[in-house]
């Protein structure tokens, strides 16, 4: 049987550079996920704002085109690129037509690297990343998700939020130096790029190199992770936000375990069976269509970065009279899932949908796109497109069990923000 | 379009007329109670796609029931004769196989779906067949249900863009439907009555106001034999659909709404303008390009280039009746309403006065021509796609409109500029954050 690895080309390129290029059905559609190495990891705390403000940046001008000239020709192409700050990396993502692909590549490694920061600009930016601030102080979830990670983490682990007052801080600050200094990271060494769509992998592989060929190397290393200094401990915190008429939750406990650990993949099909999408998950089928609590209900990992441990956390909504009965269910529930529903037909099922789920997240050019992007960042072969549906396979209950185990539930941390009934 | 042999070929099963084909979209119908079909080949990956459109949404409410539409849609997935909930839900064994499955309500349509491994399909269309006409809406359903919905109406009311989006379209329309938005008001949802949403699927759950939609790796002949075998069991539809004859009176002066709570400062100003297939809506799509598509966009450049703004869209409806386009815009700190409300007005009358550049018209046809090809790339925006252009009932303009947005000069762009943005025909709207 054609493994999907064997219809993807992949090249090491620039030392620690991979690229892949997959040719799908789409027609006149070609989608570019990638990144390069540098992040608000890799800087001194105060200037973490410096990475958002950058990416905002790259397209509003560079040392050979304005911001007029960059931004037009992008759109008389139809094509977009967006960059973004994560943790470790600055990433991109572009769609075009095909006849634009080496263009759109030259124009986001220009943009990476020449970027001119001007001053007017950053001002513009800087209003609009205060002006996000405040709107987010309003923003139940935000709000509620910031304070879990507070609740979790200690200040100096890369998965703690700021308090509004210190990101504000952070955004003042930022000046055109840092974002100059914070640009010479961005090279092209640990560059991660997938196209996939309507394109000829020898063109486009070629066009990357010339696109990217002229960076500079940039950083080599991912940034030493602190460990969290914060003993998970049941703590419980309400932000009251007037006049809304639905309250997030979450529950969540950090993790001893990054995304190389044996226990990740169980772990994300722990998660999955509690509350991983869709209809049939274990809270949807208590929280919402037993006892019609809320409209949504769902349990997730995230901050897994490299050699960062993630947390987990479930998140519901609730009328304000719900609270208080909804929160007790929630808890309840994944108390009973955990000690119960571990089960061998569950697990069966659950496998299942993950390669069913898998094969049509893989049917669209960014689905695709985004995995091989993924396979990049976590140093995995190509082949591992096809091999990671045998990870899920071999994963039994046992596994799920000392997962699970990862999680104390009466050290939960809990955090909700809105309109408390008083 | 098709050759008479071909369509020769099409029609072989027995039951099924081939009606047209365009551009790799074949339509046919059931002969015994005409229901629509259109199959969308695409082998590329071992997914497949089913999907029923049905034509009803919050547009054939009324006062007393407004959002029932949407509750039934809820209550949709709580068995059906062949497939009773108490022998397993088949959307678990679907969403066990990796089935991507939900269901939609809006204004004009109702829709449900299936994207999933192509081996599933026909368990999808047979369980979509059941439904149409056997599906259980009970009163212990409903109840529990009701709070399961109230709570998505909820978290939509957490959120200021959509709250201040509900205010212009019930200060826009006082008399048509579109007045209330499809999730419906708190206290119809609370309070509607079981026999209102069972009167509501008999009335329109039939298979002569569907379209069953499947795309993706199917055989063609398999797939139109079962839809044959599973819809072609029930009858058309034993009396005429209840008429939608409510018209919007002439509007007769700017409108304004505001609304005041904790969230963010927007600004959003809403046009009167024609249904879906109308023959200017293809000179409006450019004309809401040029006014919000990316960073070369005269909204982006007036109001987030010069700080007034965080961002600004537009929300260009293409409806089955006349609807709106609305302009949104969220404030930076410090800047007031009105300065973003008048920056957004001169842009509209620059456009009016002076119209727009070719290389305006050329960029908006390219970024369109963008979009429509990302329209086919995967299934779920394929099949959601299509199900809007179904809504507006011609389903066709998903291949038509293209190729007039292709035909669309500068001189169109301002002519629908003139046409439509109009102040007396305008609805703005504040939301004000009180927690600033």
């Amino acid at each position: 049987m054609e493994t999907i690895a064997s219809q993807i080309v992949e090249k090491r390129l620039f030392g620690n550079g991979r690229a892949f290029i997959a040719r799908t059905g789409a027609k006149d559609v070609v989608t570019i996920q990638g990144s390069v190495l540098g992040g608000p990891t890799m800087l001194a705390k105060a200037q973490e704002a410096v990475p958002a403000f950058a990416s905002r940046l790259f397209d509003a001008g560079t040392v050979t085109h304005t911001k007029d000239v960059l931004r037009e020709s992008l759109a008389a192409r139809g094509a977009s690129i967006y960059f973004g700050a994560n943790p470790d990396r600055t990433s991109f993502f572009a769609t075009c037509l095909p006849e634009d692909l080496s263009f759109v590549l030259k124009t986001i490694a220009e943009c990476l690297g020449t970027a001119s920061f001007s001053a007017k600009e950053i001002e513009t930016v800087r209003t609009e990343l205060l002006g996000r601030l405040k709107e987010s102080k309003t923003d139940t979830r935000t709000q509620a998700i910031q304070e879990l990670t507070r609740l979790m983490y200690d200040p100096k682990h890369p998965n703690y939020s700021d308090k509004d007052a210190a990101t504000q801080k952070k955004i003042d600050s930022a000046s055109r130096k840092e974002m100059q200094s914070f640009q010479k990271m961005l090279g092209n060494q640990n560059l991660i790029i997938a196209i996939a769509g309507d394109v000829e992998a020898p063109k486009a592989l070629a066009a990357i190199e010339r696109a990217f060929g002229n960076l500079p190397a940039g950083a080599g290393e991912y940034p030493e992770k602190p460990q969290n200094k914060k003993v998970q401990a049941r703590e419980q915190r309400e932000l009251f936000i007037p006049h809304k008429t639905s309250i997030d939750v979450f529950a969540g406990h950090a993790l001893p375990i990054n995304y190389q650990d044996t226990l990740y993949q169980p772990f994300r099909v722990v998660t999955h069976l509690l509350g991983g999408g869709g209809f049939n998950t274990y809270l949807m089928r208590t929280i919402r269509e037993r006892d019609g609590l809320t409209y949504h209900a769902s349990a997730r990992i995230a901050g897994f970065e490299r050699d960062t441990q993630g947390f987990f956390r479930a998140y519901v909504s609730f009328a304000p009279e719900m609270y208080t009965r909804g929160l007790a269910t929630l808890l309840q529930e994944m108390r009973i899932f955990l000690n119960t529903g571990l089960t061998e037909d569950e697990l069966a099922k659950k496998k299942e949908e993950m390669v069913g789920e898998y094969a049509i997240g893989l049917s669209t050019t960014a689905g695709l796109a985004s995995q091989l992007h993924l396979i990049g960042e976590q140093d995995h072969d190509l082949s591992y497109i096809d091999t990671y549906l045998d990870e899920i396979k071999a994963v039994t209950v046992a596994d799920l069990k000392k997962a699970a185990a990862l999680i104390d539930l009466d050290k939960l941390s809990i955090s909700a923000a809105g309109s408390f009934v008083k | 379009m098709a050759s008479t042999a071909k369509k020769e070929i099409r029609s072989s099963v027995p039951g099924v007329s081939f009606l047209r084909e365009l551009e790799g979209i074949q339509e046919y119908t059931l002969d015994s109670n005409g229901l629509r079909i259109l199959l969308i080949s695409d082998t590329s990956a071992p997914v497949a796609g089913c999907m029923v459109t049905y034509h009803v949404g919050s547009r054939n409410e009324a006062i007393g029931f407004t959002g029932a539409t949407h509750m039934l849609e809820h209550l949709m997935f709580n068995g059906s004769s062949k497939f009773p909930k108490e022998s397993g839900k088949v959307t678990d064994f679907l969403e066990a196989k990796g089935a991507l499955l939900n269901a939609t309500t809006f204004f004009d349509r109702t829709n449900y779906y299936e994207v999933l491994p192509m081996e599933h399909l026909p368990l999808a269309i047979t369980f979509e067949a059941d439904r149409m006409r056997t599906a259980f809406i009970r009163e212990e359903d409903r109840s529990k249900e009701m709070t399961v919905v109230r709570n998505e109406f909820e978290r939509g009311e957490n959120d200021p863009h959509e709250a201040l989006e509900k205010q212009l379209w019930a200060v826009a329309y006082q008399a048509h439907p579109y007045h209330h938005s499809t999730i419906g008001w708190r206290s119809d949802i609370e309070e509607v009555p079981i026999e209102r949403l069972q009167q509501f699927y008999d009335e329109f759950y039939w298979p002569d106001n569907a379209t069953v939609t499947i795309a993706g790796n199917f055989d063609q002949r398999e797939v139109l034999e079962l839809v044959q075998q599973t819809f072609g069991q029930h009858p058309r539809a034993p009396k005429p659909y209840p008429a939608m004859y409510t018209k919007e009176p002439a509007q007769e002066g700017e409108r304004r709404a505001i609304v005041k709570r904790s969230g963010a400062d927007i600004v959003g100003i809403a046009h009167k303008i024609p249904e879906g297939n109308h023959p200017d809506m293809a000179a409006l799509l450019v004309l809401d390009s040029i006014l919000s598509n990316g960073k070369t966009s005269r909204l982006y450049r007036g109001l987030v280039d010069t700080r007034k703004a965080l961002e600004v869209n537009v929300l260009l409806y293409q409806l089955h009746d006349p609807s709106l386009v609305i302009t949104f815009a969220t404030l930076t700190p410090d800047t007031p309403h009105q300065v973003v409300e008048k920056k957004i007005k001169d842009i509209y009358e620059e456009i009016k006065t002076k119209g727009v550049t070719a290389k305006e018209l050329s960029f908006a046809k390219r970024a369109i021509r963008v979009a429509n090809s990302q329209q086919r790339d995967g299934l779920y925006s394929l099949l959601s796609s299509l199900n809007e252009d179904l809504a507006t009932g011609d389903w066709t303009r998903f291949v038509t409109l293209p190729h007039q947005i292709e035909k669309v000069t500068a001189k169109d762009v301002q002519r629908v500029a003139r046409t439509y943005f109009v102040d007396d025909q305008s609805t703005v709207g504040w939301f004000i954050n009180t927690e600033a």
